[in-house]
C-alpha cells in the first residue's frame, strides 16, 4: 500500500513539476456565474478558441454562480495551483467584494493573466422621457425625487449612481434589482425614471429606439455606438466600466503563467473570436497582466473611498 | 413507536419561538438605500412573523388538547434507517474518493441492504448507472463530477 | 408570403433533424434533474455558430420545449421532477403511478403539454407585439399581487388542515429570506455560511422533499405500485372525461404568466393547478391523483415556452435562464432581439417560432408512443429503485452549482421534510413558499421604493385591480371547502 502510494505520490510530483509536459490534463475554466450569461458566453468562446492554440488540451467550464461572483472567486482561490484551473472575475465585484471584507480574499492571492472585455456604465432612460442630458437629468432630479434603478447595492450601477450623486448634488430614490433583466422592464414599462446599467444591456433596445441612453460613463465614446455622448463630454466626471478578466493562483509556477499569459494573448488577438464576441455584445478590451493589475489597485482604492462613505 | 402528541408540541413551540425570533429581526437602519426599502422589508418579515406566530399558536393549543395516538415514520424501520444511513455515508464519501468510486459502493450496498438477491446481477447494474450517469454529465454535459481529494494529502 | 418562406425554410431535412436531435435531447435533459435546458443552450452556443442560424435556433428551441415536457416524466413516475416547473405535476401524477395508473397520467401528461406548448407558440406567432406591451404593464406592485395570488395556493395544497398548511407556506417563505436582503445587498440569516449568501437554491430542496422522501417511504414497498401494470390496458386507456377545460386553464394561465418577464414555468404551473382545484367536480381527488391537475399544471408549464419568447424576441428582455441562454444564442448568429427580428430578419424568425411547432409534435409524438413502456417503471422492484433514483437526486443536486453544500441541504431538506409530512405538514405548500418568497418580498419591497411608502400603489392599476379580484375568489374557494369539512368531521363525531 505504501509503495503503491508514494508511486502515485511521485507521479503526481512530476506531472506539477515538469512545465515541458504542460497541458497534460483537462483545464478547467471556472466561471462565477450561472451558465448561459455573458461571462459564461465569454468563457466557452474563450476555450472554442484557446483549443485551436493549444492543440489536444480539454478544457471544461465549470459555473459556481452566486453572491455577485464571491462563490466563484472564492472557489479559484481554493484551487491547487497546478495551472489547470484558470478563473474568470468581473469588476467592480471583484475588488468590491475585498473592499467590503466579505471576501478572504486579496488582489495579491492572485496572479492576474490579463482583462478580456469590458462593458461601460450607462444612465438610460425611457425614450418617451423629456429627458435627453445629464444636465436635464439633474435639472428633474432637483425639482422632485426621482426613482433610479440599478442592479443591487454594491455592484457598478450602484457605484455609478453614487458617484453621480456625489458630484451632483442630487440625492435618487435608489431602486435595487435583481439582475438587469428587472432594470430593462423597470425602463421599458415606465415605472421607474432612470436606470444606471451596462452599455451591452441596452444597446439594442437603444438602437430599436425603445429607450435613449443619455450617456456612456467613459471618456470615449463606444466604436458600437458612436452617437451616445459620454459622461466626460456633458461635463460630468461620472466613470464606470465593468470589466472581465482572467486570473489563476499566485503560486502557479512562472514557466506555467507564462504559457497561459501567452495563450490568453493569442486567443484576444484571434480574429474569429473577435468576430463572436462582437456578435455577443462582449467588448473586447485587451490589457496584459501587469497594465490590468495596476488598474484593479486603483478601482480598489476608488471603491473603498465610496464605501467609506456609505457602507453596504 | 412515538407519541404524535408531544412531538407536536414541541414543533409548535418551535415555530413559536421561531416567529418571536423573526418579529422585529430585519428592523434595520441603512443609509445607502431609502428608509421606505429598509421599512418595506421589516413590514414583510413582520407580517411572515406575526401570521406564523398566530397559526402556530393555534396548532400548539390544538395538539394540547388533542388525544395521544401513536405516530409511525416507517413500517421496515430497519431498512429506513440504513437508507438514511448510506446516503450520508455516500455524499461524505463522495468528496474523499470521488464520484466513481463512491457509486460503485453505494449502489450495490444499497439494493443488498433493499433485499436484492444477486451480487453478481447488481455489480452490473451499478456499473451500468455509474457509466451512464458519468457519460451524461461528465462527458455529455461537462459537468465536472466530484473528483478524489483523499490522496492529495500525500502527493504535495 | 414570410410565413411561407419561413415553412420552406424549416420544412427541409437539414432543419428537421435538427429539430428532432433537440427535441428528444431536451427531453432526456429535462427528465434528468441537475441538467437544465439552460445549461445545454450554454454549451451549443458555440457549437451552433458553425451551422445556419435557422438549424442553431431550431436545435435550441427543440431543447427548451422538449425539456419542459420532459420533466413532468420522472415526477409522474418516481415523484422525481426533472425540472422545477413539474414540481405540481408530481403531486397528482406520483399518486397515479402509485395506483398502477401511470400510463394515463403519462399520457394526459404529453397531450397537455402539447395543446400548451402549441397554442403559446401561436399566440407568439400571431400577436407578439401586442403583448409585449402587457408584459411591460407589469410592475413591481403587479408582480408582489402575482405571487399573492399564487400563494392563495397554500390554502388549496393543504392537506393536514388550514393552520399546518399556512404554517408550511410560511415555512417556504422564511427559508426564502435566507441570503442576500435584495434591498441592502446586506446577507441575512446565513449561519456564517457563503453558500447560502445566495439563499437556499431551490432545486435541491424540490429534489429532497419530493424525491428522496419518496426514496424513503419506499423502503417498506416491494415497488411502487401494487396493481397490475398491464401494457395493453395503458394503450387502451382514453384521456379522461371532462379533462379539456383544465388543459384550456393551463393553457391560458401559463401563456400569460409566461410572457411576464421574470415570472416562469414554476409558478405558471402551480398557478394553473390551483385553479383546476377552484374549479373542478372533483375536488376531493386532489393530491391523490386527479388527472385533471396534471392536465392544467403540464398545459401552464408548456404554454410558459411560447409566452417567454414573446419580450425576449420583440424586446430583448428574457424572461427566464433558459431564455437568457437563448438570447445569447440568437445574438451570435447577429440576431439582435427587437423589431429588426420581424422585418430584416423575418425569415430566420418566423422560421424559429414554427420549429417550436414541430419540435412539439416530435415530443407528443415519442411520448404517446413510450407512455406505455415508461409506466412498466412502477413496477421495477425498490430494491434497484431506491438505489439509482437516490443516485441521481444526489447528482442531480450536485449539478445545479457544482456544489457539494447543495447536496448536503437536499439531504437536510429531505430528511427534515419527511419528518414534516408525517406530521401533517404539505411539502406542496412549503415548495409554493420558497417558489413565491422571493418574488412577493422583491415586489412589495420595490413598490414601496418606487412609491416612497405608500401602500396605495398595490391599488392602482387596472391590472392589480383584476389580480386582487382574482385573489380573493381564489382564497373564498378552498376557505369554504375547510370550513364545510370541518363541519362534516364535527357532525360525524356528534353521531358516534
Amino acid at each position: 500500500m505504501k509503495k503503491v502510494l508514494s508511486t502515485l505520490a511521485l507521479c503526481a510530483a512530476m506531472t506539477i513539476g515538469a512545465s515541458a509536459g504542460y497541458p497534460s490534463k483537462t483545464i478547467k475554466l471556472i466561471v462565477p456565474s450561472k451558465a448561459g450569461g455573458s461571462t459564461d458566453t465569454t468563457a466557452r468562446l474563450f476555450i472554442d478558441t484557446a483549443k485551436k492554440y493549444w492543440k489536444g488540451a480539454d478544457f471544461i467550464v465549470v459555473n459556481k454562480p452566486g453572491a455577485g461572483g464571491l462563490i466563484g472567486f472564492a472557489y479559484e482561490q481554493r484551487q491547487k495551483p497546478d495551472g489547470y484551473t484558470f478563473g474568470l472575475m468581473f469588476t467592480p465585484q471583484f475588488v468590491a467584494h475585498i473592499v467590503s471584507k466579505k471576501a478572504k480574499y486579496t488582489l495579491d492571492d492572485f496572479n492576474i493573466i490579463g482583462n478580456i472585455a469590458q462593458d461601460p456604465g450607462i444612465v438610460v432612460v425611457n425614450a418617451s422621457s423629456e429627458v435627453k442630458t445629464l444636465d436635464d437629468l439633474v435639472k428633474l432630479a432637483k425639482a422632485k425625487k426621482i426613482t433610479a434603478a440599478v442592479n443591487g447595492i454594491g455592484s457598478d450601477d450602484f457605484l455609478a449612481a453614487k458617484q453621480f450623486e456625489a458630484q451632483t448634488g442630487v440625492s435618487f430614490n435608489l431602486l435595487p434589482t435583481k439582475g438587469s433583466t428587472e432594470q430593462k422592464t423597470a425602463i421599458l414599462g415606465n415605472h421607474v425614471e432612470v436606470a444606471f446599467m451596462n452599455l451591452s444591456q441596452m444597446l439594442a433596445n437603444h438602437k430599436a429606439g425603445k429607450v435613449r441612453i443619455i450617456a456612456i460613463l467613459d471618456k470615449k465614446r463606444a466604436d458600437v455606438a458612436p452617437d451616445i455622448p459620454t459622461s466626460v463630454e456633458q461635463k460630468y466626471n461620472v466613470l464606470m466600466t465593468a470589466t472581465r478578466g482572467m486570473l489563476v493562483r499566485k503560486e502557479v509556477k512562472k514557466e506555467i503563467a507564462d504559457k497561459i499569459s501567452d495563450l490568453y494573448m493569442k486567443v484576444v488577438k484571434d480574429p474569429g473570436f473577435q468576430e463572436k464576441a462582437k456578435k455577443s455584445f462582449i467588448f473586447l478590451d485587451p490589457r496584459p497582466g501587469a497594465e490590468y493589475k495596476s488598474y484593479l489597485e486603483g478601482l480598489q482604492a476608488d471603491t473603498q473611498k465610496v464605501f467609506d462613505k456609505t457602507p453596504w | 413507536m412515538l407519541q404524535r402528541k408531544y412531538i407536536e408540541i414541541a414543533i409548535g413551540l418551535f415555530f413559536v419561538l421561531l416567529a418571536v425570533l423573526l418579529y422585529g429581526s430585519a428592523d434595520t437602519v441603512n443609509q445607502a438605500v431609502s428608509k421606505a426599502s429598509t421599512d418595506s422589508t421589516s413590514t414583510y418579515v413582520n407580517t411572515l412573523a406575526i401570521v406564523l406566530g398566530i397559526a402556530a399558536s393555534i396548532e400548539l393549543t390544538m395538539s394540547i388538547l388533542s388525544s395521544p395516538t401513536v405516530i409511525e415514520f416507517s413500517k421496515n424501520p430497519l431498512k429506513f434507517t440504513s437508507l438514511i444511513f448510506l446516503l450520508i455515508a455516500y455524499v461524505w464519501g463522495m468528496e474523499y474518493i470521488g464520484f466513481v468510486l463512491a457509486t460503485l459502493i453505494f449502489l450495490p450496498a444499497t439494493m443488498k441492504m433493499m433485499g436484492y438477491e444477486s451480487l453478481i446481477k447488481s455489480l452490473i447494474i451499478s456499473a451500468g448507472i455509474t457509466l451512464f450517469v458519468y457519460m451524461l454529465f461528465q462527458v455529455g454535459f461537462e459537468i465536472l463530477l466530484p473528483e478524489p481529494t483523499l490522496f492529495e494529502g500525500f502527493l504535495s | 408570403m414570410i410565413l411561407l418562406d419561413a415553412l420552406q425554410a424549416v420544412m427541409t431535412v437539414d432543419a428537421l433533424f435538427a429539430i428532432f436531435v433537440g427535441t428528444v435531447s431536451g427531453i432526456i435533459i429535462g427528465g434528468m434533474p441537475g441538467l437544465t435546458a439552460t445549461m445545454a443552450v450554454a454549451l451549443l452556443i458555440p457549437i451552433t455558430f458553425s451551422f445556419t442560424p435557422l438549424i442553431g435556433l431550431s436545435i435550441m428551441g427543440g431543447v427548451y420545449a422538449g425539456a419542459m415536457y420532459g420533466g413532468s416524466i420522472p415526477a409522474i413516475l418516481l415523484s422525481t421532477p426533472g425540472t422545477p416547473a413539474a414540481a405540481a405535476t408530481a403531486i397528482e401524477g406520483y399518486p397515479l403511478t402509485q395506483q398502477g395508473k401511470g400510463g394515463l397520467a403519462l399520457k394526459v401528461s404529453v397531450v397537455a403539454s402539447f395543446v400548451g406548448g402549441t397554442f403559446s407558440v401561436f399566440v407568439l406567432l400571431a400577436i407578439a407585439p401586442i403583448l409585449a406591451d402587457f408584459a411591460l404593464k407589469f410592475g413591481p406592485a403587479e408582480y408582489f399581487l402575482l405571487a399573492l395570488m399564487g400563494l392563495t395556493g397554500v390554502v388549496s395544497v393543504a392537506t393536514g388542515g388550514l393552520a399546518k398548511g399556512i404554517i408550511s407556506g410560511l415555512i417556504g417563505l422564511i427559508i426564502a429570506l435566507i441570503g442576500t436582503d435584495p434591498m441592502t445587498g446586506m446577507t441575512r440569516y446565513d449561519f456564517g455560511m457563503v453558500e447560502l449568501y445566495e439563499g437556499v437554491s431551490f432545486m435541491p430542496a424540490l429534489i429532497g422533499m419530493f424525491s428522496i422522501t419518496q426514496m424513503l417511504a419506499l423502503t417498506s414497498e416491494k415497488s411502487i405500485s401494487n396493481s397490475d401494470v398491464d401494457l395493453k390496458s395503458i394503450k387502451r386507456d382514453k384521456m379522461p372525461k371532462g379533462i379539456w377545460p383544465f388543459i384550456a386553464f393551463g393553457t391560458g394561465v401559463g401563456t400569460v404568466v409566461g410572457i411576464i418577464p421574470g415570472e416562469g414555468a414554476t409558478i405558471a404551473a402551480f398557478l394553473s393547478y390551483n385553479v383546476a382545484k377552484a374549479k373542478s367536480k372533483l375536488k376531493h381527488l386532489f393530491g391523490k391523483g386527479n388527472p385533471e391537475g396534471i392536465a392544467a399544471a403540464e398545459a401552464g408549464n408548456n404554454a410558459c415556452v411560447g409566452g417567454s419568447l414573446v419580450p425576449l424576441l420583440t424586446l430583448g428582455v428574457p424572461g427566464n435562464t433558459v431564455s437568457a441562454a437563448l438570447m445569447g444564442g440568437l445574438m451570435i448568429q447577429g440576431l439582435i432581439p427587437g423589431p429588426e427580428l420581424f422585418t430584416k430578419h423575418a425569415v430566420i424568425t418566423y422560421g424559429f417560432i414554427l420549429s417550436l411547432f414541430i419540435a412539439n409534435i416530435v415530443f407528443l409524438v415519442i411520448g404517446l408512443f413510450f407512455a406505455p413502456y415508461f409506466a412498466k417503471i412502477a413496477k421495477i422492484p425498490t430494491s434497484i429503485l431506491v438505489a439509482a433514483i437516490s443516485v441521481f437526486a444526489i447528482i442531480g443536486s450536485y449539478s445545479i452549482n457544482n456544489s457539494m453544500f447543495d447536496v448536503w441541504l437536499m439531504l437536510l431538506f429531505a430528511f427534515s421534510g419527511f419528518f414534516l409530512d408525517k406530521l401533517g405538514f404539505s411539502l406542496s405548500a412549503i415548495i409554493l413558499g420558497m417558489i413565491l418568497g422571493p418574488i412577493a418580498e422583491n415586489g412589495f419591497t420595490q413598490a414601496m421604493t418606487i412609491s416612497a411608502g405608500d401602500s396605495s400603489i398595490f391599488f392602482a392599476s387596472t391590472i392589480a385591480k383584476i389580480l386582487w379580484a382574482i385573489t380573493i375568489i381564489l382564497l373564498i374557494q378552498p376557505l369554504f371547502t375547510h370550513y364545510k369539512d370541518r363541519r362534516q368531521r364535527a357532525k360525524a363525531m356528534r353521531a358516534e
